[in-house]
Formats: C-alpha cells, sequence, structure tokens
C-alpha cells in the first residue's frame, strides 16, 4: 500500500518536471518562497500568539489565543474559568475573594499576565512585552 | 459554425497572475504604511529621543530638526550658570528685580506654585547646595560630600525670590539663592518639542528626555491594509535591575510620565550613594525612595511632580499625588516596596 502510494506521488512529481519549462519552474518558486515569506511579516503585527496557564507555580496547558472557548482549572480554592476570544483571553470566574484577576478584563499582548492568587492560578501571555519607550 | 471555446486559461499564466496581484497587493500595502522616524541626540545633559509617525517622509525629518531645535533653545535660555537669560539673572545682583521674558516668568512662576504646593519638598533655589555636592551643570560624574558646616551655612541662609507680573520681574532675595531648573527643565523641553511637532500635523509622536516621557496621537499599527492604531506603552525600568521592568504604562493623548531616582547622578563615597535630588530640609539627598515615576497631564508637571515625590517620600509623596486629578504615581521604597496613588488602574499600568 505504502510503496503505492510513493510510486503515485513519484509519477506526479515527473509529469510536473515533464510539463514545465525552467521558467514555469523558477515562477513556482518564486510564489511558493513569497507565499512563505508573508506569513511572518504578518505575526510580527499580531500581539500574543498563546497563553500559557500556570496552577500551582506548574505550566498546565497552554492556549492558543486565536481558538475560540472556555476553559477551566482546579485550584485549591475552587474553579477558575477563563475565555478566549477574538485574540484575548479573561477570566471569567473565579473563587477569590477579591476578584482582582477577574477585575482586570482581557490580556492579548505579549507580557501581560492575569494573576488570581488565592486560587494559584497564573495566566502569562510569554514574550517580551514590546515598549515604545523606557523611562528609567 | 462552431460555438467559440473559451480556452481554459493555462496554469502558467494563472500563476502569473497571481504572483502579480501578489506583488501588487505588497507594493500597495507599502504604499499605505504611515513612515516612522526616529532621531537621538545628548541635549539637556541626557539622552533624548523622538519618535515620530506621519505620512510624508520630508515632512517628518524636518519636524524633527525644528524639534530638537526647540529643545537647545530651552537649554541654552534655562541654564543656570550659561549665558542664556536663567545664567544672567543667577548672576545679577541680589535684591535687584530683573526684567525676563513671559516664557521664564511662567516657568518660575509654576516652580513656585510646585514649591508651595509640596510643603517645599520641590525647589529651583538649590543652587549653591549642588555645587557644594558637586552636582555642578555639566556634571563630570564626581562628587564631594560636604562638611555639615557647610551644610548648615547654606541652610541657614534665605533664599528665594519674588516675581513681580506686571513688569514681569524677578528679583533674588540674596546670593544663596541660585535658581536651578533641573528639576523642570527637561520635561518644559519635552512639552515645548511636542508643541511644535505637534503644529506639523504629524499622526503620532513621542518624545523621551532622560526618562520625562510625553506623546500625542497613537501608534499606527497596520498589518496589510488594516490600521489599528494603539496608545504609546512606556516600560519602567526597574531602579536597581539594568533589564528589569517594573511596568508597562499606557499613555493616551497628551500624556506625560518622569521619574526621578537615585541612580540617575550619584557618586558613591565609603560605601553611601550620594546622588543629587537633595532634601532642601536637610541639604541631603533624599532618603525614603530609590525611584518615584509619576504620570501627569504635560511633562513639565510631570518632572516636578516626580522630584517632589521623591523628596516626600512615600506616605506624604503618595498624599500628594492622591490629592492631584490627573496625576498618578508609582514608588519603589528603599526596601524595595512598590506602591502605587490609588488611581492607578491596571489599564493604565501593568506589572
Amino acid at each position: 500500500m505504502k510503496r503505492v502510494a510513493w510510486n503515485h506521488k513519484v509519477a506526479l512529481l515527473k509529469a510536473l518536471l515533464d510539463h514545465t519549462s525552467w521558467g514555469d519552474r523558477a515562477l513556482m518558486l518564486c510564489v511558493l518562497v513569497a507565499s512563505a515569506g508573508f506569513i511572518p511579516w504578518l505575526q510580527s503585527g499580531l500581539p500574543g500568539a498563546a497563553a500559557v496557564i500556570h496552577l500551582n507555580n506548574e505550566v498546565v496547558a497552554t492556549l492558543s489565543l486565536q481558538r475560540e472557548g472556555e476553559f477551566s482549572w482546579q485550584g485549591p480554592l475552587g474553579e477558575t474559568v477563563v475565555q478566549v476570544k477574538g485574540g484575548k483571553i479573561r477570566v471569567v470566574r473565579d473563587p477569590g475573594p477579591r476578584q482582582l484577576c477577574v477585575l482586570q478584563g482581557w490580556i492579548s499582548r505579549a507580557g501581560q499576565a492575569l494573576v488570581c492568587l488565592p486560587n494559584r492560578v497564573l495566566i502569562q501571555i510569554p514574550g517580551q512585552p514590546r515598549y515604545d519607550s523606557l523611562v528609567r | 459554425m462552431d460555438k467559440p471555446t473559451l480556452k481554459r486559461p493555462r496554469w502558467r499564466s494563472v500563476l502569473w497572475v497571481a504572483l502579480g496581484a501578489f506583488v501588487a497587493a505588497l507594493a500597495l500595502a507599502a504604499w499605505l504604511q504611515p513612515h516612522e522616524l526616529v532621531r537621538e541626540q545628548i541635549l539637556l545633559g541626557t539622552f533624548v529621543q523622538i519618535k515620530a509617525y506621519g505620512g510624508d517622509a520630508k515632512e517628518l525629518r524636518l519636524a524633527l530638526d525644528d524639534a530638537f531645535a526647540e529643545i537647545r533653545r530651552v537649554q541654552q535660555r534655562f541654564s543656570r550658570s550659561g549665558t542664556g537669560e536663567l545664567g544672567q539673572l543667577n548672576r545679577a545682583k541680589p535684591g535687584q528685580a530683573v526684567a525676563v521674558s513671559q516664557e521664564l516668568f511662567n516657568l518660575l512662576d509654576r516652580a513656585q506654585r510646585y514649591d508651595q504646593r509640596s510643603q517645599g519638598a520641590f525647589d529651583v533655589t538649590l543652587g549653591r547646595l549642588e555645587n557644594l555636592w558637586g552636582f555642578v551643570e555639566n556634571w563630570d560624574g564626581n562628587g564631594r560630600v560636604p562638611t555639615q558646616e557647610e551644610i548648615e551655612a547654606f541652610l541657614g541662609r534665605p533664599r528665594g525670590f519674588t516675581l513681580e507680573r506686571q513688569r514681569l520681574e524677578v528679583t533674588r532675595l540674596s546670593d544663596a539663592t541660585q535658581i536651578d531648573l533641573g528639576g523642570i527643565a527637561k520635561g518644559y523641553a519635552v512639552d515645548r518639542a511636542l508643541d511644535v511637532l505637534r503644529s506639523r500635523g504629524l499622526r503620532a509622536a513621542l518624545v523621551n528626555a532622560g526618562g520625562n516621557v510625553r506623546v500625542f496621537g497613537r501608534v499606527p499599527d497596520v498589518v496589510l491594509f488594516w490600521d489599528r492604531p494603539r496608545p504609546f506603552q512606556v516600560g519602567v525600568q526597574h531602579p536597581r535591575q539594568p533589564d528589569g521592568i517594573l511596568g508597562g504604562l499606557t499613555l493616551e493623548a497628551g500624556q506625560a510620565v518622569a521619574t526621578s531616582g537615585d541612580y540617575q547622578r550619584y557618586f558613591i563615597v565609603d560605601g553611601v550613594r550620594y546622588h543629587h535630588v537633595l532634601d532642601p530640609h536637610t541639604g541631603l539627598p533624599a532618603r525614603g525612595l530609590i525611584s518615584s515615576t509619576v504620570l501627569a497631564p504635560t511633562a513639565t508637571d510631570a518632572d516636578a511632580l516626580s522630584t517632589a515625590v521623591f523628596v516626600l517620600g512615600a506616605e506624604k509623596g503618595l498624599a500628594l499625588v492622591n490629592a492631584l486629578p490627573d496625576v498618578e504615581a508609582v514608588i519603589v521604597t528603599q526596601g524595595g516596596r512598590v506602591l502605587t496613588s490609588s488611581g492607578l488602574d491596571t489599564a493604565r499600568f501593568a506589572f
């Protein structure tokens, strides 16, 4: 079965090479390279791609900020629920008494974090936060 | 007659068109991208950086030329010992009314008000004391610890100046009064530079003069054809860790931030750090805080208040900030504790 699939691929490749000129192949290469180069350029404009969830100082999950949904973890005080939507993440519910991490709202930039200290949950968007300027 | 058949386009032509469209899209996106110009110069005894955003590259260059020229003008005019207006005022006979420009008068007026508001913590008459410590205008990195007698002699002499509004006159009360606008001049220069940039019709700009920052507009953030301008983000560096960041401040429309610290100008003698932010009541470097960062509506306010808060210390400093509308602060105590004013929400400042 495997052999047939491989032969099939080789045959296709041969057909491609037979029916194209050097100019064609150069063109295909250009388009491929250009498309590949496009992606990092797009990426550089995006804030943060993922959020790392820590529970009791251990990484328990990495959430892509592009995949929407609600997720929860069980800490010592109860359940902390986070929501990912539109490239952002926030804490929806948390058993902490002062609700500080809930009140913080949405975060989306590299370097930002939500801390639900009582329940030992830390949500962090890794990366160097990009600052326009520094004061010291 | 045969129906004319539509020739199926060869895949090669399709590829050419695709490449052409792609290149055209990139070119258009590049053309739509707003320009950014960044320039640095050593001025005001520190590192000055200006970032500006606008549609026209040449316009940006000229605007930056003028902005830096304005900073040089302010530096020259308000130098305490130079040939400019303030230097001349400081060399005039005490007790003599000296007519000054509206600009210098206004700045001295503001300085006096900060002095009153901060119970004397912000004091622009410390020129002679600074000289005793070696913190002269073109500081070379060296300093000396004055004797107790020298400090007491300075504190014992009356200091101050009066302002006469109608004729724009300033009278220094004594020879001991040497006006030093160092605690406010950088902020003022930033405000002036920003005014120049704003008047040029640019989209946004940021001026940072040695930690005094002010902005206007929002940073263009373009991905292909979509521009979602975002507010400027300023990182507040940790006073003791060169790579550490205390947190990030989001600056909106016209806001300014300034930091005073014990690490900006200092020297060490016998293991003790002596820095340049002197407490007018003791004649010694202010102790209690290692840094104070103030967010305010103008850079002049931020500069003066960061000095005042630093001298006042944690309790009185934060009390002053909490009493002022539109002013917030982040301070770091000698013990390393980070404290913030009551109005600083996490949307504005995030650790």
